[in-house]
């Protein structure tokens, strides 16, 4: 449980200039996107439906919705993981995997899903390595990371044995080694003790400090607290936005109004 | 590309156990050719180490080609199966590069498990006082190369398509045309498949090459042109597949 309160590292250094520009403009525009599932006896699931979407540089955004809404998909969009069958999409710009493949996205997925004979601390190693860190920088970017999520004493652990609620944290660990310009954060909180809960929204709220540009997007069904933690929020149902306004705060005001809108949706 | 190089020695410690495993099953099945060497070849009974030499590099590139797609397996499913994909693929990687490396970190595993093969038979056959059989070491590195641009980068292409198995349709893509051209008599069938899935050229360059001759030209080309074509198919086919979320 052991958490020292350390600094986040700093923004990634590379394309600093061209950064600065984006952060200027209009950074995620997603246009008349769609993706549609296959799956067996030609049954098909339509996840997004001609989605058009605008996010500013440097907001906080929550993607509210039901199961099965499109919400995964929409973030797998985002960070080049899933290909729409029709629309365009650009992050900075540049098309997801192109933007992936130079600036990279920070991911959180709702089920964090590690490889069961690895410990902790070598699967974080090997994402260090990836995010561009290498030498003694590993494993002392390894170390500050489980120290933020209280996982040094674990680190020594095969991924295989640990709790859904202590893999989320290995999760939050591995989105924490190096933070990108893109944020996208599936269900943080799924699995995750009160405590730990608290936990991650002082880290939440200091990678809102500390990130003048990054634009975070946060899905999540606890209502109340993306309110709190965000500044605009996008309902999602099968796969279209039927709502997007401002929180201001006003977690009861905002939880009224989606799920008056989802009430409706799922009337029409 | 800094970051894979960084990565590639993590990359080879996933597949030592595989790799250790395959040495000791090759030195297992050819045991009894070194045994029949010792007695037989070794005293000067039909020009000994010649005829060895072909038959332990007959049996040794028979058995990598066997043991490559094991070692091939799970380049892409690997990263399904355990869910990683997701977030190694969104840092800021090429991922036909990052493929790239694993598949060659399995080259490099065959390679090394054709040079201590070769080694331990070379050491073997001296040790019993005989000739040696002669299998060329910088030739194992060959024989690896040529079997694992066909095995391996068919096994990619599956790992590709596949969440599992892969390992023994790629074995099985090895074993049924040498099964069928063993038992069956020559067919325009026959050698249109063989043109298909060049086992036979692939095999007797691996032969070649680990006897320490110079492998036939065309059944190099042959096995390599092929091997190429699939594994740029394969790294083509894996970085556009898409992967959910939650994978």
């Amino acid at each position: 449980m052991r958490a020292r309160t350390e600094s986040l590292p700093p923004m990634p250094s590379a394309g600093e200039q061209s950064y600065q520009h984006v952060v200027r403009n209009r950074l995620i525009e997603l246009s008349d996107v769609s993706k549609t599932y296959r799956r067996r006896y030609r049954r098909r699931i339509d996840a997004l439906v001609e989605l058009d979407l605008r996010i500013e540089a440097g907001s906080t955004v929550a993607v509210v919705g039901p199961n099965g809404a499109g919400k995964s998909t929409l973030f797998g969009v985002l960070a080049g993981l899933v290909r729409p069958d029709r629309g365009v999409t650009l992050v900075h710009g540049l098309a997801p995997i192109a933007h992936v493949r130079s600036r990279g996205v920070g991911l959180l997925p709702d089920r964090v899903r590690l490889p069961a004979r690895l410990t902790v601390r070598e699967v974080l190693a090997r994402l260090a390595i990836l995010d561009g860190y290498s030498g003694a920088a590993v494993p002392r970017s390894v170390d500050r990371v489980l120290d933020l999520v209280g996982l040094r004493e674990r680190s020594g652990d095969r991924c295989g044995g640990l709790s859904h609620g202590l893999r989320q944290r290995v999760g939050i660990a591995q989105f924490l080694l190096r933070p990108r310009e893109v944020l996208l954060l599936d269900e943080p909180l799924s699995g995750l003790d009160p405590v730990w809960r608290a936990r991650f929204r002082e880290l939440f709220e200091q990678l809102r400090r500390d990130s003048s540009g990054r634009t975070l997007l946060l899905s999540s069904h606890e209502l109340g607290e993306t309110a709190r933690l965000t500044e605009r929020v996008i309902v999602i149902d099968a796969g279209r936005v039927v709502d997007d306004f401002p929180t201001r705060g006003d977690s009861e005001e905002m939880e009224r109004r989606v799920l008056s809108v989802l009430r409706r949706a799922g009337q029409a | 590309m800094r970051s894979l190089a960084v990565l590639f020695p993590r990359l080879l410690r996933d597949r030592l156990s595989r790799s250790v495993v395959a040495t000791a099953l090759v030195l297992l099945f050819t045991s009894p050719l070194l045994r029949a060497g010792k007695s037989g070849f070794a005293d000067g009974y039909m020009a000994g180490g010649k005829l060895g030499a072909a038959s332990t590099a007959n049996l040794v590139g028979l058995l990598l080609a066997l043991a490559a797609p094991w070692l091939a397996e799970g380049v892409v499913s690997d990263l399904r199966r355990n869910g990683s994909g997701p977030l190694l693929l969104t840092r800021p990687v090429s991922r036909p590069g990052f493929y790239f490396a694993r598949w060659l970190a399995g080259f490099a595993c065959l390679a090394g498990v054709a040079i201590i093969a070769a080694a331990t038979i070379n050491m073997a056959w001296s040790a019993g006082g005989g000739s040696g059989p002669g299998l060329s070491l910088a030739g194992s590195i060959g024989a690896g190369l040529v079997i694992w641009i066909w095995v391996g980068s068919t096994v990619l292409l599956l790992s590709a398509v596949l969440d599992r198995g892969e390992a023994l349709a790629g074995t099985l893509l090895v074993a049924i045309p040498i099964a069928l051209t063993a038992s069956l008599p020559t067919t325009d069938l026959l050698s249109g498949a063989g043109r298909v899935l060049p086992v036979r050229p692939m095999l007797s360059a691996a032969r070649a090459l680990l006897a320490g001759d110079v492998p036939v030209h065309s059944s190099l080309v042959t096995t390599g042109g092929w091997g190429l074509a699939i594994l740029a198919v394969g790294l083509l086919v894996a970085s556009r597949r898409d992967w959910r979320a939650g994978d």
